[in-house]
């Protein structure tokens, strides 16, 4: 059979193809549980280091993950109803990041007063608090997520003291910000400088803001900004605000010692 | 509308393909030696971004999405089946068919356009401007509208970059540079001064 | 080792390498150098693809018929990409650079060496040759990738690999973390290597 014969065109192009996606579907569906693994291990780590309960730099095996992790309390909070919805593995299982998508469950955010950047959330949104040993809330840590100047940041804002008023942590694991400028806000440094600040003023609005150059040592609200990544912390501005103020009836709850594990 | 405004005029500027995301070098160091070729490579990219994002951008939403087929066709068996795995070869296979498919069309109701366009065409099969633009509407999530925008802009901002670069380029032929530098070395510095020039926006 | 085989390996590293003279394969040599770490992993999966895309190919060459020998490559290539995508996403470690990498791994279908390679080589030789072939390209490739990661990386952050080399006496240069720099380093790379071996000079 001559190599160039239609014929012999139509099988080699069928084997080819026929190989090739045996090829590719075994290994993607070989690889998918430890991709799940991977992804789940990846959100735990980010949740435990945002927690304060694991140090940035440390290397731990999956099993200490999961056994740090179990030290978390895990509430699911319905925005709307202001009620506690789920606790422990039940809210665990709830995806904030896919429920901001999927229709039926996502809910329009509402930017007249604080602007995220982004459309949509889910209805309802995860908390992680840790106690101590008489059962009050310790610390209490949020998931934020929001547009920064070219893509969404995703992070958490741990909240503890009196009232649960006082920033403890402030870290994002995911953004695509200007690098060197804007990606910033990942640096510890920077993020260093929101530890102490208060969040909330005396009547619960969300106060704490990123000002332009750096901050006035007086006030206990205002955190240096970034030169040259004004529209990103813009961005973060507007992204914390409004998941504080989204979340301001839970922390109350959890400060007033009405949630029970 | 302003937010679509915004987001061309960030893709063309900012985040221009070729001078911050590096897409596309390949062609963008070899065809930008006459202004003239340059427009016409320019054309072309813009014309097939725009038509490859939105396609590539419905294939996506539609068919390779978590259960957007199930959603689609309402068959039990789709549910839960999520192949964007799949989204790298749909992409390029839908590049290489528009580009094919583009270039017959011209050939058959532009012949004048086809003799000037017509070259560049296949290049553009290779040029990973094209199918990186795709993949970074996947990865931010870009709706319908979003990606014709996304795509003209994109398209756009390679352009303006690669006649600016063959302008320059033209130039360049009457100076006197390093031995070790000309051709290919003295590009890369060029380009590198273009970046800095395009990095001015990202602080607005 | 057999004379041929070791020229096949050793030509690409300075005499003939893919990135500086051929320009092939920049927009990715470019775009994933702002770390080490990130720069390895890219290297290490095109070193791969590239040595296995050659032997596939190489092995099928003469029965590939003409007329659809190009979207054979590409298939071939674009499998074995999504396969490594695939893999970079499942080991624990190589997870987190992964996403680092984004659309950049999907890119390596564009990345115009292995096409080159494949069409320009693999075509005509015995799998033998075309794996040493495709190993010399991947390293050529990655030694420019890895140098040009490690001057940015330590400049810009004063880091390698994330372990601090310099002291806190060190003021990073900002510019080596953004894309202009990456441009300037390569244009000084090709300005170095063409003047040790002044063949490569390009003439007017």
């Amino acid at each position: 059979m001559s190599k160039d014969s239609i014929l012999k065109t139509f099988i080699v192009a069928f084997i080819t193809c026929a190989v090739c996606s045996v090829f590719v579907s075994s290994a993607a569906v070989l690889l998918k549980p430890y991709q799940v693994m991977n992804q789940e291990l990846f959100k735990n780590k980010n949740i435990l280091m945002a927690c304060g309960l694991m140090e940035s730099g440390e290397n731990l095996s999956p099993a200490e993950i999961q056994e740090r992790f179990k030290k978390l309390q895990v509430v699911k909070f319905n925005f709307t109803t202001g009620e506690i919805a789920a606790t422990g593995e039940d809210a665990l299982r709830y995806d904030e990041r896919t429920s901001a998508k999927t229709p039926g469950e996502m809910v329009k955010v509402d930017s007249s007063q604080f602007k995220p950047g982004i459309a949509t959330r889910g209805k309802y949104g995860t908390a992680y608090y840790v106690t101590d040993e008489t059962g009050k809330v310790k610390t209490v840590t949020i998931p934020i997520v929001g547009k920064g100047l070219w893509s969404v940041m995703y992070g958490f804002i741990a909240l503890g003291g009196e009232n649960l008023n006082t920033v403890e942590r402030l870290s994002f694991y995911e953004q695509g910000e200007t690098a060197g400028l804007g990606s910033e806000i990942e640096n510890p440094e920077w993020t260093g400088k929101w530890q102490g600040k208060l969040a909330f003023n005396e009547s619960g609005v969300p106060k704490i803001h990123v000002v332009k150059g750096a901050a006035n040592p007086e006030s206990s609200y205002e955190v240096d900004g970034i030169s040259g990544a004004t529209l990103t912390c813009n961005g973060v501005n507007g992204t914390v605000g409004y998941w504080l103020s989204e979340y301001q009836p839970l922390l109350k709850k959890l400060a007033e010692g009405e949630v029970k594990p | 509308m302003e937010h679509y405004i915004s987001l061309f005029v960030r893709t063309i500027f900012v985040e221009n393909l070729a001078l911050s995301f590096f897409l596309g070098m390949c062609t963008f160091l070899a065809v930008s030696k006459r202004v003239a070729t340059a427009i016409g490579l320019g054309i072309a990219v813009i014309v097939v971004q725009g038509i490859t994002m939105p396609v590539n951008n419905l294939i996506l939403n539609y068919i390779l999405k978590e259960n957007a087929l199930y959603e689609m066709t309402g068959i039990q068996a789709f549910a839960g089946l999520d192949l964007q795995f799949l989204s790298l070869i749909c992409f390029i296979g839908v590049i290489a068919a528009m580009v094919q498919i583009l270039e017959m069309a011209l050939d058959r109701y532009f012949p004048p356009l086809y003799s000037a366009l017509g070259i560049f065409l296949p290049l553009i099969t290779v040029n990973c401007a094209i199918l990186g633009g795709s993949l970074f509407m996947q990865t931010r999530d870009y709706n319908f509208p979003e990606s014709v925008v996304y795509g003209l802009g994109t398209g756009f901002g390679w352009a303006l970059a690669i006649i600016l670069l063959a302008a320059v380029r033209e130039r360049i032929r009457y100076s006197h540079v390093p031995a070790g530098l000309r051709g290919l070395g003295i590009t890369f510095i060029t380009v590198g001064l273009l970046a800095m020039a395009f990095m001015a926006f990202s602080g607005i | 080792m057999k004379k041929e085989y070791r020229d096949a390996l050793l030509n690409p590293l300075f005499k003939n390498n893919p990135v500086m003279l051929q320009v092939l394969g920049i927009c990715s040599a470019l775009a994933v150098t702002t770390k080490l770490e990130t720069a390895i992993t890219m290297a290490l999966a095109v070193t791969v693809v590239l040595t296995c895309s050659n032997v596939a190919i190489s092995v099928i060459r003469n029965q590939i018929p003409g007329s659809i020998r190009m979207i054979v490559q590409m298939v071939i290539i674009a499998s074995l990409v999504m396969v490594v995508d695939q893999v970079l996403k499942a080991i624990p470690q190589t997870f987190l650079i992964s996403k680092q990498l984004s659309v950049f791994v999907g890119l390596i279908i564009t990345n115009c060496i292995l096409m080159g390679r494949a069409e320009a080589y693999a075509m005509k030789n015995p799998p033998g040759m075309s794996f040493f072939d495709g190993l010399g390209n991947g390293l050529g490739y990655s030694i420019v990738l890895i140098c040009v990661a490690a001057i940015r990386e330590l400049l810009g952050t004063g880091s390698l690999l994330g372990f601090q080399v310099f002291g806190t006496w060190f003021q990073p240069w900002g510019i080596m973390v953004l894309a202009p720099s990456a441009f300037f380093l390569i244009g000084f790379f090709i300005w170095i290597v063409r003047t040790l071996h002044p063949e490569q000079i390009e003439h007017e």
